[in-house]
């Protein structure tokens, strides 16, 4: 009991201690997917900003024809940096100080980018108008000058467009310088050319000095924007973010070892309960045992018990046996007695004869002259051999001794059927011969079947069947007796059957007796059932015969009808199970 | 030089660049649809309608954006709110503002959403306290209820009402205008002069702002570029624009460059709808941010460009 209390004490502290390391383990986030998911993040946002900054080239150098991309670009760019902090709670915790920096910075450094973006484009979309018209309108002003013969001007107008071009080109860094100063000459040609040419001359200055001012902003905006430090920030948030995971190597080493040692508990608890197992195991034997002796003493006495009423059955029926043996040997042994007992008288009154003869020998061998002496002698004889009957007598002695040999024949008949009755065999299962047996049962209790008519329908082929042979009498003894109890000793009829079917032969008694109720003949296997007197029959008769059919595999039937007669029939294996 | 320079790129095999036939257009067409959840739409659809969301119940989207019969916009220069209070910006057109990459003029919303949100607290606009009092007035519905319930599984709210609101402007969108099909490669959908505006659009430079699947609406530009709008003699430069947000000097009088696509039929023009025509406004465009001179035949031109940009209003809306 206590080694029981124990384990389960054990289990439960293992159920709490599992528990508590479950809670523990659900405190610490799943680092490997939180840290993939992050990278995913940081990956996706560096690949927007790299894609932002190629747009924007593709832009500036007119390859992307609209805005249209980039713009989606640097939203998509911004939006993914929002979605990281609004799936990563960290990032935006102010208690994980470097974190939360990195993060803000690279947020930051993106609006600016943002920024800088927007500002290129507004810019670049008036430097490339310019760009485009000062050529269209320059041409023009130089046809102008052309035709009113100011080829100076004209010059200065075409010198100006080709500054510009080249100004525009990243090829010719001279005209960076060149063209602020050609701009202002410009101005001056307002006066030598025609009025009408005024508001062109006002248009080419004006877009020439937009190309000037706008392509500084656009380059700057366009330079801050490539150079802005979202990689940089990116790879430091993700330093800091490696950094910000360490934190869990402490507690995850922790919890490694804690699994450990509750795996290692968990063990020690098992090879405990196992040991204790064990030694159940060792003493269940013996308390099986002890528990089941008394059982077993019951059962024990039980069997015993029923080997004693089986015995004393069979003492019963032995006594009724003895009984009717006794009476067998007794009516031949009394009239054998009786004659010898006359013999004996008779030979008593021939011994006589045999004096008196002997008396004459003597005389005789005397000489045999005295006369008075042997007709006394004669006299002698002549009266004990009338006393003795005459010649009669010694038929008669005759037959009395033949008579007293039939009758001790018959007791010697007698005692080998006895012999035959309780033949003992090697074993339970050596063969019978259900023939054999019959004739010696019937012989046995011949005084109590009397003069019942006893009819045999035989199968002359039937086998020997694996049956003890005093168990076979003793079957058919009950079964014999109960039949010649049923019928009326005047024209009671038994009529026995033999016959094989299939493998299993088949004896069957028909009396025409007075036959059993539906009750009883339910109940006619029952140990202690019986319709006889009190110290007629022990009522085990049919239920030892049920037993002994049973036991080797047969079966037993019963019909009965009320005042027409019963019919028991048995079916007996002519194979054991085993064969 | 265009030409050449294309068949010169396609023959050295730099067409991966793009295969549309529209690749190397500043305009793209508008896209048949802009993917979006229907039964959230539909939601948002009558709430776009429902006047409970103002303050005295007169108001709703639909009061100044116009969808049925005004092109998503209105006819008024500036809006209408309650009690007959006036705001200071010109309504611009729902339609195809899901294209656009921040809502109002100064670009101070940068989703659909955040926009949506805003008229309704606006006190001359819609004119609610709060948001919450604009839910309290519309949480007994009944049929509202059980649709935030099985779409979005949570109660009235805000973020609810908002988010099926733009899920709804996301089915307002102009596809297959006859320029559209002319960039697919339908050379009969436009007229010679139709064409020939777009040439002109591009040469003079107004593609430069207006560009883009929505003609416009992905950049900030100032008004008055290349000449000081103070000179417009109107009141154009009243209207600070995107200083009002930044406080920045550089964006004063920046505004979101506003889409071309059903510009022609959405007069009054410009911020404050201080501009009637759009022959007016496109005079403008060209004397303060082209900086040129333009004959009048160009400008006609221009707008049956203009005109060729109208696209199919959406299924259900008329």
């Amino acid at each position: 009991m206590k080694s029981s209390l124990l384990l389960v004490a054990l289990f439960i502290i293992a159920l709490f201690t599992g528990a508590a390391l479950f809670f523990y383990k659900s405190k610490i986030p799943d680092i490997y997917q939180l840290n993939n998911a992050v990278q995913l993040q940081l990956n996706r946002v560096s690949s927007l900003d790299t894609n932002t900054n190629e747009l924007a080239l593709k832009n500036r150098i007119n390859i992307e024809t609209n805005y249209d991309t980039i713009t989606k670009s640097v939203s998509q760019l911004k939006r993914s940096v929002k979605n990281m902090a609004e799936k990563n709670a960290p990032f935006l915790d102010p208690k994980n100080a470097l974190l939360n920096k990195r993060y803000k910075a690279l947020q930051q450094e993106i609006e600016v980018k943002s920024d800088f973006i927007e500002n290129f484009k507004t810019r670049f979309a008036v430097l490339r108008n310019s760009e485009r018209y000062v050529p269209v309108v320059g041409e023009r002003l130089v046809l102008t000058a052309q035709q009113n013969n100011l080829t100076d001007i004209a010059t200065l107008y075409r010198d100006t467009i080709i500054t510009a071009f080249n100004f525009s080109s990243p090829y010719d860094k001279n005209a960076d310088d060149r063209l602020p100063e050609l701009i202002i000459q410009l101005q001056a040609t307002e006066a030598p050319m025609p009025d009408e040419a005024l508001s062109d001359i006002i248009e080419f200055t004006r877009h020439t000095q937009t190309m000037l001012n706008e392509k500084l902003y656009v380059d700057t905006y366009l330079n801050n924007a490539l150079q802005t430090r979202t990689q940089e920030n990116i790879t430091e948030l993700n330093l800091a973010w490696h950094e910000w995971l360490k934190q869990f190597d402490h507690p995850k080493r922790l919890l490694e070892y804690a699994i450990i040692a509750y795996i290692a508990y968990i063990l020690i608890i098992l090879a405990v309960a196992l040991f204790l197992l064990r030694l159940r195991y060792k003493n269940l034997a013996q308390n099986v045992e002890e528990k089941t002796s008394e059982l077993k003493l019951t059962f024990d006495q039980l069997q015993q018990s029923e080997i004693q009423l089986m015995q004393a059955e069979k003492m019963s029926s032995l006594g009724q046996l003895v009984a009717g043996i006794a009476h067998e040997v007794n009516t031949p042994l009394g009239y054998v007695s009786s004659n010898i007992s006359t013999i004996k008288r008779d030979l008593h009154r021939l011994d006589a004869i045999w004096v008196a003869i002997q008396k004459l020998n003597q005389e005789i061998r005397a000489g045999g002259k005295d006369r008075h002496k042997l007709s006394q002698i004669l006299r002698e004889i002549v009266v004990s051999y009338r006393d003795s009957g005459g010649k009669q007598t010694v038929a008669e002695l005759s037959e009395l001794l033949d008579d007293s040999v039939q009758g001790l024949s018959e007791i010697s008949q007698l005692v080998i059927s006895l012999n035959d009755f309780s033949r003992i065999d090697k074993s339970d299962n050596s063969a019978a011969n259900v023939h054999e047996s019959l004739k010696s049962t019937i012989k046995i209790c011949s005084n109590v079947i009397g003069e019942r008519k006893i009819t045999r329908l035989y199968n002359s082929d039937l086998p020997e069947i694996p049956f003890s042979a005093i168990q076979l009498n003793q079957v058919f003894l009950n079964i014999l007796t109960n039949a010649a109890y049923a019928t009326s000793p005047d024209d009671g009829e038994i009529r026995i059957t033999t016959d094989l079917r299939d493998d299993q032969v088949l004896i069957e008694f028909l009396d025409n007796g007075c036959g059993m109720d539906t009750l009883t003949e339910r109940k006619i296997f029952d140990p202690f059932f019986t319709t006889k007197g009190v110290n007629e029959g022990t009522g085990l008769g049919m239920s030892i015969v049920y037993k002994l059919v049973k036991g080797h595999g047969g079966d037993i039937e019963v019909n009965s009808r009320l005042g027409e007669g019963t019919t028991i029939r048995i079916l007996l294996p002519v194979t054991t199970g085993e064969q | 030089m265009n030409h050449l320079l294309r068949w010169t790129l396609a023959i050295i095999g730099l067409i991966p660049v793009s295969f549309s036939s529209w690749a190397n257009e500043p305009i793209a067409p508008i896209p048949d649809k802009i993917d979006h959840n229907i039964a959230q739409a539909e939601f948002g659809k009558k709430l776009f309608f429902d006047t409970r969301l103002s303050a005295d119940n007169s108001i709703s989207c639909a009061s100044c954006h116009n969808i049925t019969t005004g092109f998503g916009a209105e006819k008024s220069a500036v809006s209408t709110g309650i009690k007959k209070q006036t705001g200071s910006r010109n309504s611009p057109t729902i339609f195809n503002s899901a294209l656009n990459f921040t809502q109002f003029w100064d670009g101070r919303a940068t989703t659909l959403q955040h926009q949506a949100s805003s008229p309704v607290t606006n006190p001359v606009e819609m004119g609610m306290a709060s948001w919450e009092q604009a839910i309290a007035n519309i949480e007994n519905d009944q049929e509202y209820k059980q649709l935030a319930k099985s779409l979005y599984n949570s109660e009235l709210t805000e973020e609810l009402v908002t988010h099926a609101l733009a899920e709804f402007e996301k089915t307002l969108i102009t596809p297959n205008a006859p320029f559209d099909s002319y960039l697919k490669g339908d050379e009969n959908a436009i007229n010679g002069e139709q064409k020939k505006g777009y040439l002109l659009f591009k040469a003079y430079g107004c593609a430069s702002c207006h560009q883009g699947a929505n003609v416009g609406g992905n950049m900030f530009q100032k008004i008055g570029v290349l000449k000081d709008i103070t000179m417009q003699g109107g009141t154009l430069a009243n209207d600070l624009g995107r200083f009002n947000i930044t406080s920045n000097q550089w964006d004063k009088r920046v505004f979101k460059v506003p889409s071309l696509r059903l510009a022609v039929k959405t007069a009054p023009y410009f911020h404050d709808g201080s501009v009637a025509t759009i022959e007016e406004a496109v005079d403008i465009m060209i004397n303060f941010q082209l900086g040129r001179k333009v004959p009048k035949s160009d400008r006609q031109a221009i707008i049956a460009f203009l005109n060729s940009l109208v696209g199919e209003l959406p299924r259900g809306v008329k």
